[in-house]
């Protein structure tokens, strides 16, 4: 079974929805500007290869983080650290992929998610190419997420 | 609906019966359990966090909660390992487990639920679905529970002789069971079968209603003989059995030649407060045998003709047979 970018939009619109209660609108001719910025990514791998990354600027990232960890709760959760943002974007990157699996050939399984930090990060997994993608806007600020897949078997 | 601040107000709030209910919410990702927290606390459950599987069991077999939400995927053990760690643990096997997991497919859930999960959460999961399944969980566990409970007693009922007390014959299997598991068929087990003596003139000169009190007496009495030696049980009629083995008895011929004796003197040294207008005086015969635990059929038998001997001899005596 093959994803599509209109797959990855639904399932990313179902976990905003569900997650943040936050607007989110398809914006595809958006790019992630030249700032600090948060990429989430979390491996697939089985009868399907591939991995899944979510892409955000930072501040856009620490507004959720905070509403994930409930604002105004404590003062963590109002300024989150890097940590906290780190949790909260390999969570949401987790979920994304987790949801993508369900679409996907089986049996698969989903990494634990690694996070980075800075406008220059490019994500790559070696010998695949892009499945899907969508690009979104959410309260003004871009949001991109990417699915590729490994075209070629054997070792990374 | 959302799992933002909001959403919890929506949510359904724990019955009064889940109300003390402590949840363990085990993910490696403090956002989630914070998510997770906020949408239990609102709706009156207790919360304990875990980030991973190894401090979850920790955690459990501190505080034993009522009921554990599971993430699949996890550093150090993961959920899956986590859950059969559980259902291995005497203390933690029965207390519900509720994955909660990103991954979505239908084979995740049928793992998750043949290794022994109550139910599946999908992330994101919004606080009502959450507190619902939660309760529906903690209701379910409460049932089963009940019904565990009843099953003991029904159990413990069936192997048990309603106008003694004493167990029976199935309590006797049991026992004898568990007997040979813990100490194998070559373990000296001894046997005592007594008799109450012209019982039939008790029934017929008094009626069944006393010659049953005589029953429950002498029974008491022998229990009080045979304290924590052995296994008593109401063979049938006015017959008693006593199976002595365990590492803490002592099964050799001449300690069950004293029991058997201290068991006569206890029941016949004394009259018996039966209803009757003249204090009853009954006397019982007792056989014994002494061999392996794995011949404890053939024992009964040597036992049984021992008390037919001490029959044939005038009554109220003992009579030791070897196997």
């Amino acid at each position: 079974m093959s994803v599509t970018d209109t797959d990855v939009e639904g399932v990313t619109h179902a976990i905003w929805q569900a997650l943040f209660g936050l607007p989110l609108t398809c914006g595809r001719s958006q790019s992630l500007p030249s700032e600090p910025a948060v990429t989430g990514l979390v491996h697939i791998d089985g009868a399907w290869t591939g991995a899944l990354v979510v892409k955000c600027p930072l501040d856009l990232a620490q507004q959720l983080t905070a509403i994930m960890f409930g604002a105004g709760e404590t003062s963590v959760a109002v300024d989150p650290s890097e940590d906290d943002v780190r949790d909260a974007i390999g969570e949401v990157a987790n979920m994304l992929a987790g949801n993508v699996k369900a679409l996907i050939v089986e049996p698969c399984s989903i990494s634990l998610p690694a996070v980075a930090f800075g406008s220059g990060v490019h994500v790559s997994v070696p010998r695949s190419e892009l499945q899907a993608s969508a690009a979104f806007l959410c309260g003004g600020r871009p949001l991109e997420v990417t699915l590729l897949r490994r075209t070629t078997t054997g070792p990374l | 609906m959302s799992w933002d601040a909001a959403a919890p107000e929506q949510a359904g709030r724990a019955t009064d019966l889940h109300a003390q209910a402590t949840i363990l919410v085990v993910d490696d990702s403090r956002a989630t359990r914070r998510i997770l927290r906020r949408g239990l606390e609102e709706a009156g459950y207790g919360v304990a966090e875990a980030g991973n599987g190894q401090e979850a069991l920790s955690i459990c077999r501190e505080l034993t909660p009522d009921l554990v939400l599971l993430d699949v995927d996890m550093p150090v053990l993961d959920g899956p390992a986590t859950l059969v760690a559980m259902r291995a643990d005497p203390a933690l096997k029965d207390v519900p487990v509720l994955f909660l997991t990103a991954r979505t497919s239908a084979s995740d859930l049928a793992a998750g639920l043949t290794l022994g999960a109550q139910d599946y959460l999908r992330k994101p999961c919004d606080a009502v679905e959450l507190v619902a399944r939660v309760a529906t969980a903690l209701r379910r566990s409460e049932q089963e529970a009940a019904l565990r409970d009843q099953a003991r007693r029904l159990d413990d009922l069936s192997a048990t002789d309603p106008l003694t007390g004493l167990g029976n014959r199935r309590r006797l299997d049991l026992r004898r069971q568990e007997l040979v598991d813990s100490q194998g068929g070559e373990a000296s087990v001894g046997v005592l079968l007594a008799d109450v003596d012209h019982f039939k003139v008790v029934n017929d000169t008094y009626g069944h209603g006393v010659g049953d009190t005589v029953l429950q007496i002498v029974a008491a009495r022998l229990r009080t003989i045979l304290h924590n030696a052995g296994t008593l049980v109401r063979w049938g009629g006015e017959e008693f059995l006593a199976v002595v083995a365990g590492a803490a008895d002592d099964p050799s011929e001449g300690a069950m030649g004293a029991l058997a004796e201290q068991m006569r003197h206890a029941v016949g040294d004394s009259a018996l407060a039966a209803g009757t207008k003249e204090p009853l005086r009954v006397t019982i015969s007792v056989g014994g045998a002494v061999g392996r635990l794995a011949d404890l059929d053939g024992l009964i038998r040597a036992a049984d003709l021992g008390l037919y001997a001490a029959k044939q001899a005038g009554r109220n005596r003992v009579e030791l047979r070897g196997l």
